[in-house]
């Protein structure tokens, strides 16, 4: 369960969120709306951390995540998947690669092992034959595709999806 | 304020670089892929330079020379000791500083605004220690080997151009070479290149990591880095470059204590002093030479 309490967060002087709360239950699918610039990315970046709120707090299973200090958020953090709206896959890697990645830094796993999860999720996504593709050979949808088979590749808690209907 | 919160900014991120790694394996594989990126890379650019700085260093002193005094394996001396101390370290560090250097900053500058840093961080990742530790620790094995490198590239730059244009041939200006030799330049120019490479990769890490914006504000990052790479490096040499000067007065003060005893010597009819008593009062305010004579 992740708990949002009273979150602000101001950029100089302009005040992006202020006092936003919600409680995002597991085993659900939460939508956060709004017009553009209204703070949805902002959010959503407080909520894992990228930037720091200027005061409120956010809690994951009751724990404060914005009083952990750096490796208590990191224990957090590989349980979070994230899919970023300009995919944010790694340019010099193929598709394969870029999925294998998590695998390769988080787990023991065995080259084969790896394999059959990244052609797991690559059929998921309904991208079988992109295996040897580098991200600039992809469409934009594409791209969302593989950024999702690597944000779900390790199996996480949570999904952070910005914009992921975007190009699909 | 902006200078402190700079410098406050890159203390905080080489402090940032110190963690234990996630994997070993692929921090391993990320400082080789580094090694390569910035030795290999940068290794054409920097002999092409030092055989170049040999050769019209040997060239340009011949000019100098014109006494007929001064025995030409004297060019040799001066080649190889402007190459080791000045040319190899200092030249070399400010060319690797636009090479590699850029090459850092628009790597990391380019990953931080298509949010490839964001998604390594959310991955769990310290992206500090993933991401600039090794092209640091990189630039520290790779840079002094490059350094090395273009010494060797360089006083054999001077050999080809001598024997090439007939101003000396290569046994003399291998005699020269061999001449009051001094292994310590070497170490001396090693130590300035390893500050040269802490330098070059960790300000461009530092641009890179922090760039903002897109497009122009990125080009904007990258020219950052190379300018002040540029003044951090002059700043450095000129702190170098003082050292080096203290060291010579000291080493031209006994050279002129010497000649001054030699001569003592010469007008004595050969006799050299049995002692010499060099006293400097505690504030050197005083000082006394006794000289007692057989």
């Amino acid at each position: 369960m992740i708990e949002v309490r009273n979150i602000q967060k101001k950029f100089g002087d302009k005040i992006v969120i202020n006092d936003v709360s919600s409680v995002m239950q597991a085993g659900q699918c939460n939508l956060i709306i709004g017009s553009s610039g209204s703070g949805k990315t902002v959010l959503m970046k407080c909520m894992v951390g990228l930037f720091e709120p200027n005061s409120g707090e956010i809690l994951y299973n009751g724990q404060s995540f914005t009083d952990m200090n750096g490796e208590q958020r990191t224990v957090i953090r590989k349980e979070i998947g994230m899919l970023f709206q300009g995919s944010a896959l790694f340019d010099s890697q193929t598709v394969e690669q870029n999925i294998m990645f998590p695998l390769d830094m988080f787990t023991q796993d065995t080259y084969k092992e790896k394999i059959k999860r990244v052609t797991e999720v690559l059929a998921r996504v309904n991208l079988v034959d992109a295996n040897k593709k580098y991200p600039a050979e992809l469409s934009g949808g594409m791209k969302k595709r593989v950024a999702l088979a690597r944000a779900v590749c390790i199996e996480s808690q949570v999904s952070f999806l910005r914009r992921a209907q975007l190009g699909s | 304020m902006t200078i402190f919160n700079n410098i406050g900014q890159y203390l905080l991120m080489i402090k940032g670089m110190f963690s234990k790694p996630e994997n070993g394996k692929m921090y391993w594989k990320e400082f080789m892929h580094q090694c390569s990126e910035i030795g290999i890379g940068s290794l054409g650019i920097v002999a092409i330079i030092s055989v170049f700085i040999g050769a019209v260093s040997t060239i340009q002193t011949a000019y100098q020379l014109v006494s007929p005094l001064i025995p030409p394996s004297t060019i040799a001396q001066i080649v190889r000791d402007t190459v080791i101390l000045e040319f190899a370290p200092t030249l070399v560090c400010i060319v690797l500083a636009g090479v590699a250097g850029s090459r850092i900053a628009s790597e990391l500058g380019n990953m931080r605004v298509s949010e490839q840093i964001d998604a390594l961080e959310i991955m769990g990742i310290n992206t500090k220690a993933y991401l600039i530790m090794p092209k640091i620790i990189g630039s520290l094995l790779m840079i002094p080997l490059l350094v090395v490198i273009a010494m060797a590239l360089g006083i054999w730059g001077g050999r080809l151009a001598g024997s090439a244009a007939g101003i000396l041939s290569g046994s003399t200006y291998d005699k020269g070479l061999l001449e009051s030799f001094r292994p310590y330049n070497v170490i001396f120019a090693l130590i300035k290149s390893y500050f040269f490479a802490f330098i070059i990769s960790s300000i461009a890490a530092f641009y890179g990591y922090y760039v903002k914006g897109r497009g122009i504000g990125n080009r904007k990052g990258q020219y950052k880095s190379s300018s002040g790479q540029l003044y951090h490096d002059i700043v450095c040499g000129l702190y170098i470059v003082g050292v080096v000067i203290v060291n010579k007065r000291r080493a031209l003060s006994h050279e002129l204590r010497v000649s001054h005893i030699r001569k003592r010597i010469f007008f004595n009819k050969g006799k050299s002093p049995r002692l010499i008593v060099h006293s400097i009062s505690h504030d050197r305010s005083k000082k006394h030479t006794k000289e007692i004579w057989r």
